[in-house]
């Protein structure tokens, strides 16, 4: 589990209010897409608390298989994938269990069941904590693969928040730091796979020319200059750009 | 009338008054002059010719009706010549009274609470809270998730407005008395001109499960509740 990153206005002013529910006896709703740091912070507001997905507890307790007297505080994630929501938190009422329950989606009992809901907004609403994370993961992964990528070269995707910022900056090192040798190896495992179903060289072609294009367009200003660095003809090179569609908007 | 039937109504613990028929008020019991407090005559006059028979006589009607603090379920109506018109308003049993519990309280920072309402209700939107404190209001025990919940159904009401401005104090000269024990009154009040309340009835429900009193009024709602050490 991570550390919950506040660096902007709304995320410390969600770990304010997850400091202030640790202190009550009160059910809590951690609401926001996948990602953005729900169940860290529901550590923070139950820092020794069980965890169970929602549904794996809902087959627990349906099995009898879960003492809930023994119970004081219990972190459930994803609780909007239970069927009936109220009645799930009441059997938590009556045994007097403090809940801190993570959901991605709305469900109209959340109100009358929850008496503190802490929302988090997307990471590319909190420029400020993407920024740290970032440089978190970068760092993480600069110690992993032994380079020195700097954050203006990575790729940082928030599709996914966290998830998929997390996955696009180790890609984006894993790309620095591969060698000529690990490009070999690499496309020999891709070209395995992709030989099931094309085999034709001029199909599998496309995998080193669109690179080679893309890369000639960033590194020369024109077509004519393209092509005499490459050594191609012109109209080659045209025919290549039009085939693969990556003609300039 | 002899002496005791006019004790009667005016020691009767539901306000009692009369009215000419250009609504000047006559007469009325100390429940009325409580009422009267708050409650304009001409509004208590035009309920009376409201709620009259279509000719002399009497009518009672069962409402659902609430001035401040109290709400009252019936309203009485007699008139016997043109002259005069009478009106009696019976209490409701429950609903108007606060029947503090000391179970299963905690103690709480009223401060912190509020914090987390308005943060989980009102964050996400832009509006404009002026604040006004008494920073002498010490923790105090309370049914806090009930609690909470009523603040987020009352700040809920506010999520449509531009500014409020909220305000915490102590009742200067009145005492709530729980268990035998009389405790100070503290006043949470929330201001906004352009916002009406909608689920009144919502509310003073949450508010019964919370033990403390909710009084909606035009441009503001207060929540007033004993401060228990």
């Amino acid at each position: 589990m991570g550390e919950f990153i506040a660096v902007s206005e709304s995320s410390k002013n969600a770990l304010n209010m997850a400091n202030l529910a640790s202190t009550l006896p009160v059910q809590v709703l951690i609401f926001g897409e996948v990602g953005t740091g729900k169940t860290s912070l529901a550590n923070i507001v139950a820092p020794q608390a069980t965890q169970y997905d929602a549904l794996q507890l809902q087959l627990l307790i349906k099995e009898n298989n879960i003492n809930l007297d023994e119970i004081e505080t219990l972190i459930v994630p994803n609780i909007h994938h239970v069927n009936n929501v109220k009645q799930f938190i009441e059997k938590f009422d009556q045994h007097n269990i403090k809940l801190i329950a993570t959901a991605t989606e709305e469900k109209d009992s959340f109100q009358e069941k929850f008496a503190v809901r802490i929302d988090l907004p997307p990471l590319c609403e909190r420029l400020e904590d993407l920024k740290k994370l970032s440089q978190i993961y970068l760092d993480e992964a600069n110690r992993l693969f032994e380079t020195e990528v700097s954050l203006d070269n990575v790729e940082m995707d928030t599709s996914l928040n966290s998830i998929s910022l997390k996955r696009s900056i180790y890609r984006s090192v894993l790309f620095d730091s591969i060698n000529k040798e690990q490009v070999f190896g690499l496309l020999e495992k891709f070209l395995y796979k992709e030989m099931a179903d094309s085999t034709e060289y001029k199909d599998l072609l496309e995998i080193f020319e669109i690179p080679l294009i893309k890369v000639s367009r960033t590194r020369f200003k024109s077509q004519l200059q393209m092509a005499q660095k490459l050594g191609i003809n012109r109209n080659t090179l045209r025919k290549k750009i039009n085939q693969y569609n990556l003609q300039e908007d | 009338m002899d002496t005791l039937h006019e004790s009667f109504l005016e020691y009767d613990l539901n306000p009692f008054m009369v009215f000419s028929s250009s609504g000047k008020l006559l007469t009325y019991n100390q429940e009325a002059e409580y009422l009267l407090s708050f409650v304009p005559p001409q509004e208590l006059y035009d309920l009376a010719v409201n709620y009259a028979a279509q000719s002399f006589g009497f009518r009672s009607t069962h409402v659902n009706l609430r001035y401040d603090r109290y709400s009252f379920c019936i309203v009485l109506v007699g008139y016997l010549d043109d002259d005069k018109i009478g009106l009696k308003l019976y209490k409701e049993v429950s609903g108007n009274t606060v029947s503090v519990s000391k179970n299963n309280m905690t103690s709480a920072n009223l401060f912190a609470l509020l914090e987390l309402s308005k943060n989980s209700i009102l964050a996400s939107r832009k509006i404009l809270i002026t604040e006004s404190f008494d920073p002498t209001i010490p923790e105090m025990r309370l049914h806090v998730e009930k609690f909470l919940k009523l603040l987020n159904k009352v700040f809920s009401e506010y999520t449509n407005t531009k500014g409020l401005e909220l305000r915490v104090s102590l009742k200067i000269g009145q005492n709530m008395l729980v268990e035998g024990k009389s405790y100070p009154i503290c006043n949470i009040v929330i201001i906004d001109r352009n916002t009406t309340v909608q689920n009144r009835e919502v509310l003073h429900t949450l508010a019964t499960e919370a033990n403390v009193v909710v009084i909606i009024k035009e441009g503001k709602t207060i929540i007033e509740f004993p401060i228990i050490d």
